[in-house]
Formats: structure tokens, sequence, C-alpha cells
């Protein structure tokens, strides 16, 4: 082995821990004919924009939590550049996800930290006092090569895309254009080591999406408002994604 | 002086045909020994490393390089590049399959086993409570903080994690590490410059231009070897054309030492082979019109043939290997056939004024054979004066050309009265006139001239110890623009940097090596953390397998932060609304007596990365265990060597840096060396010849030396090494020239002509070489080049007339 590959420990890191306990496989899709009419239809509609800004709020809910732990922002998706998700409570936070991987913008400078500090930026809903500056600069680099990339997984859904789709996921759809139904299992093992399943209902737009990790929690993220309209958004925030 | 004669049959010729079968005897046995050691391969070897000296005063410090060095040679990185609608997994699939038919490779690997890697976390795993990043130490270790505000930062941190949306955090990850401190200490560990990552278990890159999967391979042994250059050249050939036949235009991109190697021997055998037919065409059509008679050329051709076997076989018997740098060089003894050329000449050629038509082989070696000696002692000497560099590849290249010019030498004393039994009576060629015209212009020189030379020495002097130096290593080898384009393409892709610059830590056990890395570490963040940028980022093995004392210090951190912060964790868990047990149980494990992480069972898992730090060689005195930590970026090499002086068991190694002092140093040597082997030249000539014909001996080489030294440092590469020690063979070439003139005043004509054939020849041969890809060639043959020319022009100076006449008077 060489100094390479240390890129994927963390994977690996939650691979060893889910094989402490039972593992909840992969729920097959049924070998349903998928209803490639419909399926084309909601593609054509994904693809008709190339930029996307839609409210989301998502709601965690573990076992280990006594409630669903809600966070609310927005999100900015731009065919081949990537998405800009910009929580706004419970902490204000702001990342940028790319082929390169995730980073945290901090107040106006670029981090390549997503899970470092959060000093600098609006952390007045935060509880604690904002930490020394030199530590902040040194904090752990966890960057793409360190991280799961989970670009894929959210260019597979919003680009509409089927060849995109079809590289990484196996498919199922239901329902109709006007009230649809789309499960998702990832192709790539480390997704599906993450997330085995994906859940999509939607009507003109996707509204909802419930991603099931291994060990059966979810994570629901509903989406609302969309905005296919390029030109309303602000500059500083399609400038992230130059 | 009297000579003995051969003339007549007696004792002398008995001696002298005894020693020719002697020789005979030697040749073919040498000859057939190199037949057989063509059978069995392994000749030559092209790796410039291996060029280069022990550049380390400190033997454990030398050890260290030669362990970090052969582990970079045997590394090879491809990437398979594909266009973004290409899938680049199946074409990598394709590539490391034909990679590994090849042969060549002990292994091809670019899927990665989840297996392993879920071994290595896992055995990370039961050792948690002592694992902290340096950034999460430096948290918990401000001095200014209260304590019960110590794990804040830290806790802040997780519940940003926990809500970020792109963060994969699960439950079973969160119940065994609550505050993340654990995780990010594994993301730590990852390289960080690395734009790779890991899917469907290879590593691999992917945006709107391209898509590329990594492909990393160690070769097999003997790679090395010129025979499988080749077959390396052909595999990546054959390759490259599969991938783009197949795969839209796929590329295979390639890193390591092994491609340059193969360049180099590829470039050295076109080179060798230019240089070596350049010069046996024009030697050719030289000998044929000027003696126009057959046997001279193949007498000629057989002396080449003789030099060459004798040292290629000597050579491989004495260094086991060539290198083909040797060769290149080598090559270029074919125009060293001056012994010869004076035979032939006194053989056939029409001495005008005194009338003699030509002498047998015997009385062509009465005349010649003192100057023979002589000249070849002076060769042989400036040859053997390279040996004082501790350059294994410059010792190889003087031995070599040492023994092809003494084997020339002895086989025309030996072998050339027999071969040459009759005077050749051909006509001279028109060009004769030429050289008795400028035989003339000397002759009648103005006496005043000979004021000019002191002056001219001095100005040549001031002019070479003014012009520029530059003893950079990495200038002085050829990099093609290609490969280094692909190494440059790679490393932004990885990362990864192969610099030969690093931090040598040593100690007694392995537990004190790395207490002394973290002490080192921790002066470096500290470094780094003031925004300096002597540093981009280093390997550690301490980063990845802390000392026990550390262990002990982290949880000892995180035990009083958590035990005094119990406020600040209630306030987080309320927040993220974490079931009551879920904090209390993870307090309670890090209160247990932890288990500390072991280095053998770290060290024994596949997975584990950063074996490579650690160095399986004694380290020498005082320490049996040693460490490296590699560089990348470094900017401020003296603050990090003043770092490095702070640090206990501490050495900063730059390889590259410190064999460029040394070639720095050797070439001041050299130009004194060659100083000094002028004077001692004049000393000793001075005794056979008195003073003044000393100096006229000696004058012309001076001169060229110094000139086209001059010259091609302006020209060409600033001085160096290479090109000053051009300063010793060309006064052991332009004593040859002079020296003939000085012996052999009655037939001044016949000595221009040998001396005009065999600097002919010569500049052949090294003109050839100043047309080398190697910029130290290039400048060693442009230096030579340049040199003989002028030590040709200035030979006749050596007894002229016109400055003899006083002494006669």
């Amino acid at each position: 082995m060489t100094r390479h590959i240390t890129g994927s420990l963390v994977v690996a890191l939650l691979l060893s821990l889910q094989s402490v306990s039972p593992q909840a496989g992969p729920v097959p899709v049924e070998s349903a004919v998928v209803d490639q009419v419909l399926l084309s239809t909601l593609l054509q509609r994904l693809r008709q924009h190339d930029t996307v800004k839609v409210q989301f709020t998502q709601q965690k809910s573990l076992r280990i939590l006594k409630k669903p732990l809600l966070s609310t922002g927005s999100l900015l998706f731009r065919r081949g550049r990537g998405m800009v998700w910009q929580v706004t409570a419970p902490v204000a936070a702001t990342y940028v996800l790319n082929a390169q991987g995730m980073r945290e913008i901090v107040a106006g400078s670029t981090s390549t930290a997503p899970g470092a500090a959060s000093t600098g930026s609006g952390t007045q809903q935060s509880t604690s006092s904002a930490m020394p500056q030199s530590t902040s600069s040194a904090m752990p680099q966890s960057n793409s090569s360190a991280m799961p990339n989970m670009l894929p997984l959210f260019d597979a859904i919003f680009a509409g895309d089927k060849a995109t789709l079809q590289r990484h996921f196996d498919y199922h759809v239901t329902g109709t254009p006007q009230q649809w139904h789309m499960s998702l299992i990832p192709r790539d093992e480390l997704l599906l080591r993450i997330f085995n399943r994906l859940e999509l209902d939607g009507r003109d737009y996707i509204d909802t999406i419930v991603l099931f990790d291994t060990r059966g929690d979810t994570t629901r993220i509903d989406l609302r408002d969309p905005q296919f309209d390029s030109s309303k958004l602000g500059a500083d925030e399609t400038s992230l994604l130059q | 002086m009297k000579r003995p004669s051969f003339s007549n049959m007696g004792t002398l010729r008995k001696v002298h045909a005894a020693l020719a079968l002697l020789w005979l005897v030697l040749v073919l046995a040498l000859t057939a020994n190199l037949a057989l050691r063509t059978q069995k391969g392994a000749m030559f070897e092209s790796d410039l490393l291996s060029l280069l000296p022990s550049a380390q005063a400190d033997a454990g410090v030398q050890k260290a390089v030669d362990a970090v060095s052969a582990r970079l040679r045997q590394q090879v990185m491809f990437v398979v590049r594909t266009q973004p609608d290409v899938d680049a997994v199946v074409a990598a699939d394709h590539a490391a399959q034909l990679l590994q038919q090849s042969g060549l490779f002990a292994t091809v690997q670019y899927r990665i086993s989840a297996t392993d890697q879920a071994a290595l976390a896992g055995a990370y795993f039961p050792h948690r409570f002592g694992l902290l990043t340096d950034a999460d130490r430096a948290t918990l270790l401000r001095q200014n903080a209260a304590p019960q505000t110590l794990i804040e930062p830290l806790l802040q941190r997780a519940f940003q994690d926990l809500v970020n949306p792109l963060m994969p955090l699960n439950a079973d990850l969160l119940l065994a590490d609550p505050l993340q401190v654990f995780m990010h200490f594994v993301v730590g560990l990852a390289h960080n410059d690395s734009q790779l990552r890991l899917q469907n278990g290879v590593l691999q890159y992917r945006d709107e231009h391209q898509h590329a999967v990594q492909i990393v391979a160690t070769l097999g042994d003997g790679a090395f070897d010129i025979g499988n250059h080749d077959r390396y050249s052909q595999l990546l050939d054959t390759t490259r054309g599969d991938l783009a036949r197949n795969f839209g235009d796929a590329e295979l991109l390639s890193s390591g030492i092994i491609n340059y190697a193969a360049q180099a021997s590829h470039n050295a055998r076109d080179e060798v082979s230019v240089i070596g037919i350049g010069s046996t065409i024009g030697i050719v059509l030289l000998m044929l019109l000027t003696f126009r008679s057959l046997r001279p050329l193949w007498l000629s051709l057989l002396i080449i043939g003789v030099g060459l076997v004798v040292a290629l076989a000597t050579s491989l018997l004495l260094f086991g290997r060539v290198h083909v740098m040797t060769l290149v060089f080598g090559a270029s003894l074919i125009g060293v056939l001056d012994y010869s050329l004076h035979f032939l000449v006194e053989n056939s050629l029409v001495e005008d004024n005194s009338g003699h038509a030509g002498a047998d082989g015997w009385r062509c070696l009465h005349l010649t054979w003192p100057g023979l000696v002589l000249s070849m002692i002076t060769n042989v000497t400036a040859y053997l004066a390279m040996l004082f560099a501790p350059f294994p590849g410059l010792r190889q290249i003087a031995v070599f050309s040492a023994l092809g010019l003494s084997a020339a030498c002895i086989s025309v004393l030996l072998w050339f009265p027999y071969l040459l039994p009759r005077a050749n009576k051909a006509r001279p060629l028109k060009a004769w006139r030429l050289a008795l015209w400028w035989l003339d212009r000397w002759d009648r020189a103005p006496r005043a001239s000979l004021y000019l030379l002191p002056l001219a020495l001095v100005a040549l002097s001031v002019w070479v110890l003014r012009a520029p130096t530059d003893d950079d290593i990495k200038r002085l080898q050829h990099a093609p623009a290609q490969l280094v384009a692909q190494e440059q393409a790679l490393q932004a892709l990885t990362g990864i940097s192969n610099s030969s610059q690093f931090f040598l830590v040593r100690g007694e056990s392995l537990q004190q090596v790395l207490e002394r890395e973290e002490n080192l570490r921790d002066k470096l963040d500290a470094l780094l953390a003031t925004g300096s940028d002597a540093l981009r980022g280093y390997q550690a093995l301490s980063r990845a397998l802390p000392s026990l004392a550390r262990q002990r210090d982290n949880h000892q951190l995180l035990l009083r932060a958590v035990s005094a912060g119990d406020a600040a964790l209630a306030s987080y868990a309320d927040q993220a609304g974490f079931d009551e047990s879920v904090l209390r149980d993870y307090v309670q494990q890090l209160q247990a007596p932890p288990q500390w992480l072991r280095a053998d069972a770290l060290l024994a898992n596949p997975a584990f990365a950063w074996r490579h730090l650690l160095l399986a060689v004694d380290a020498g005195a005082g320490g049996s265990t040693a460490t490296v930590m590699l560089l990348s970026g470094v900017r401020d090499l003296s603050a990090l060597q003043a770092i490095a002086a702070q640090c206990e068991g501490v050495t900063l190694v730059d390889h590259a840096g410190r064999v460029s002092s040394l070639l720095g140093q050797y070439r001041e040597r050299a130009l004194l060396l060659a100083a000094m082997a002028y004077a001692l030249a004049l000393l000793g000539l001075s005794v056979r010849y008195g003073m003044r014909s000393a100096l006229l001996v000696l004058c012309p080489p001076a001169l060229s030396a110094l000139l086209a030294l001059a010259l091609s440092s302006t020209l060409a590469l600033p001085i160096n090494l290479f090109n000053s020690l051009a300063l010793l063979v060309i006064m052991g070439v332009g004593i040859d020239y002079t020296l003939f003139f000085a012996e052999n005043r009655s037939a001044r004509g016949a000595t221009m002509m040998a001396v005009i054939l065999a600097c002919l020849t010569t500049e052949l041969s090294f003109g050839l070489l100043a047309l080398s890809d190697t910029p130290v060639v290039r400048s060693f043959g442009l230096t030579m080049c340049i040199g003989i020319g002028c030590a040709l022009l200035l030979s006749p100076m050596a007894g002229a007339r016109a400055f003899m006449q006083q002494k006669r008077s």
C-alpha cells in the first residue's frame, strides 16, 4: 500500500463502525419495469433549468435523538458547477459542494474545512465564544479526499440527466407526472454504505427527498418555493460556483 | 639522448615479440570475456541517480537518503484520464491488465480493498480517547481560556457538523464519538492536497473536462536494466495506443524515476550511435583520403576496437555494470587515434625537405615511441585525475577512458611494427600544403608575440574566474519537457511531490523517535500558524501513530476539558436533542483507563499507509530507529534548518542541495587541480627541455583550455564541475600535440600532419558530444571542441623556429 490512498479512511471508519452492528442490507428495488414514459417526462422537466434555488427544511431523525433535529436554509444548484447550501438555522453556515469536494465558506473567504470552526461566520446563534484565530487556521482540512463526496447523489437528482442517474443509481418510478414517486439505490459502493436508499416525492418539482441510512435512520429534506430564474439570484451566491 | 634501437634483431626484439604475443592473448581473453558477459545481459544502467556521490558526511543520514531514494526509484504512479463521457475506470481496468501482464511490475494496484481499510479504521477505533488532531490539541491547550470553556469550540463544531446536510453522520458514529473528535482525527490523517477520492473502491477524480483514475505500481527487480527500459517504453507506448484507440483519446500519464531513466538510456543509445557512426564514417573518409591505402584504415579501426573492447570488458569486471553516460563519453574514444596516427604518418608520408619516403614499422617505432609513451602517460594522468571527485559516474568515465587510451597505445607500440612491414608510398594530399603553410606562419612569427602569451594567459584566467557558475544538479540533468509536464499534472491531481528534502528523526526506540517527531511537529505547526510559507506540508509517522506519551497527554487534555465543561456539554446535548445516555456513556468511557494504540498492531496492517516513513535501517551512532518526515512545498530551508537545530535527534536533509554544493566544491577543486597539474607538468618538462621550451609546450594547451572554458561558459552552461574537468582532458590532448613538435623538430611537417589528423578525429567525436541532449554532456563536448581546435592551431608554437633562435644563437 502506498500513501496515496489515505483518502478513503473516513469511509473505512464508517464501514468499520457499521460492521459492529447488524447491518440492514440494501433494499432491492422490485424488478418492476421502469415506467420509461413517466421517467422521461420527469427528467425532461428537471432538465429545463440550468439553475434552481429552493428553500429547504432538513429533518434528521436518528434513534439517539429525542426529537428530530431541524435545520433550514436554501440550496442553489447549477448544472455542471455544483451547489451552494446556505444553512440559516440553527447555526448559519454556507457550504459549497462541487467536483473538488465540499468546502465551507467563512465570512467571505473560503476555507476548505467543512467541519472546522464556525468562527468568523454568523455565529450569533451558537452557544459559545469565538475560537482564537490561530486555532481555527490550523484546523484539520477535511476536503474531498477525506470525505465521501455527495455531489454525484445530488447531481443525479437535480440535473435530470438520465445517464448520470443510471451511472449512480438503480431506480424505480411510480405515479403520474402530477404526483410521482422515485426510489433510488446507489450503485456507488461508498454512497451505499452511507445511504442505502433514497425516496423522492414530487409534483411539479421535487417536494421531498428522504435518505435512509444503513441503520434505518432517516434524513428528510423538504423543498419548497423553487426559483428557476437565475437573474434573481444574488451575485455573491452565484459567484461561489464560478 | 640515445634511443634503444629496434632496427636489428636482438634481445629487445625478442622481448618485444613476447610482449606483443602476451598482449594479443590478453586482448583475446578480454574479448571472450566480454562475449560471455553479453550473453548474461544486464551490462548497462542508466539511472542518473547512480552517477551521484554519497553526498552525506553522516553515514546514518546517507543510509536514510539511500533508503528513501530506493523506495522512490521503485515507485511509478499512473493516471488514466479520459473525456468526461468515457468511463476511466474501464480504461484503467484495461491499462492495469496490460501493465500487470508485462511482468515488469511487482505490484499494480488501483482497486482498494474495503476490508483492509475497514480493518485499519477498526484498529484505531478502540483507542480513540487518546487520539486528537494537532488543531484540537491546540484548542484544548489554550492558555487564556477558563477551564470550563476549553471544550466549547469543539462542541460548537460538533453541532455544526450535526446540522450540516452534507455531513453523513449516522447514529453509530455519533454514539461512539458524540464530540466528533475522533472523526476529525481520522479526517486529518488523509492526504489533504489530493483531488482524488475513493469511489467504488477506486481513487478517481471527475470534473467537466475529465475523468481520471489513479494506478500505483511498484517495479520488479531489474527494471532499471537497459533491456527492460525498452520493454518499459514499449509497454507505455502500446498501452497509450490501446487507450487512445479504444477509449476515445484516453491518456496515460505517468510519473516516476524510471521514466527519466528510460528516457536517458534512449537518448544515450541514440547519442552513442550518432557519435559512433558519425565519427566512424568521418574517420574512414579521413584515412582513405590521407593515406590512399586500405591498410591504415583497417589498422585504425582495429585500434579503436581494441581500445573499446579492453575498456568495456575491464570496466565491467571492475564495476559490475557500466553506465550509459560512460558509453557516451567512451564512444568518443573512437576519435582518440593519436597514437596510431603518428605511427601511420611516419609510415607513409614523404617529408618534403629531408626527402625520406616513409619508414617501415620498426623505424616508425624507433621514431615515435618516446612521444607515444610520454603522451599516453599525460593523457592517462589527466583522466585519472578525475578520480579525485567522489562521483561514481565520473570515476567510471575516467577509468574507462584511461583504459581505452592505454590499450590503444600499447597495441600501436606492440603490434604495428608487425602490421606495417613496409613503408607506404602513397602520394600526400594537397591539404598537406596547408599544414606546411600554417607551420611556416609560426616559424616566421615575430618574436615580440612571445610577450603576448603571459598577457593572454592572465586575461583568460581572469575571464574564467569571473565567469558565472552554476552547480544546481537539477539544471545539469536533462529533464524532457513532456515528462516534467506529466509530473506536474499528476502532482496537481495527487498533491504529492517527489521532493528530496526531508527531516530525518533518530532515536534509541520507536517511542523516542515518535516523541521527537511530535516535538518537531509542535514547532513546525507553531511556525505555520504564524502564516509562514516556509513549508506547505509534511507527512509524519507520528501523525498517524502518536507516541504513548502523546496519547496519554491527549487523553488527559480531553478528560480535563470534558470534566470542567459539563455545563457546556449539557447545553450541547440539549441543543442537539441527544438522549441523556449518549453523553453520559461517553464521559464514562472517557474516564475509564484507556487502551493505548500500539505501534505493532498498526504497522502490521496492510492498509497502514505510513509505513514507508519508518526506515528499517541502522541509523548509526546513538540511534537504532529512524523515521523520515517528507516535506512538500519547501520555500525557506533556513527556517526549517533553524527548527531542526533546536530539536534533539533531528537532521534536515536536502539531498539535491547537498549534491549541488558538493558539485560546487569539486568544481573549485577541479580548477585548482588543473592549475596544479599544469605547474607540475611545467616542472617536469623544464627538466627535459629547459624552461623556455617547456613553457612553449604548455602554453598552447593552457591557453586553449582557458579560452574553451571562457567561451563555453558564455555560450552554453555556466561553469560547472563537468566543463571544468574538460580543462584536464584538454591539457592531456593538447600536450600530446605539442610534445611531438618538441620531440621531433626535424620532421615538423609530418608531425603537423599527424596532429591535424589526430585533432580532426578527436573533433569528430567530442564535437558530436556537443549535440547531446544532456546539458552536462553538451557543455563538456563544446568545451572540448573549442579547446582541442585551439590546441591544434597553437601547437606549432612548441619548437617553432621563431621562438627557438635565441637559444641557438
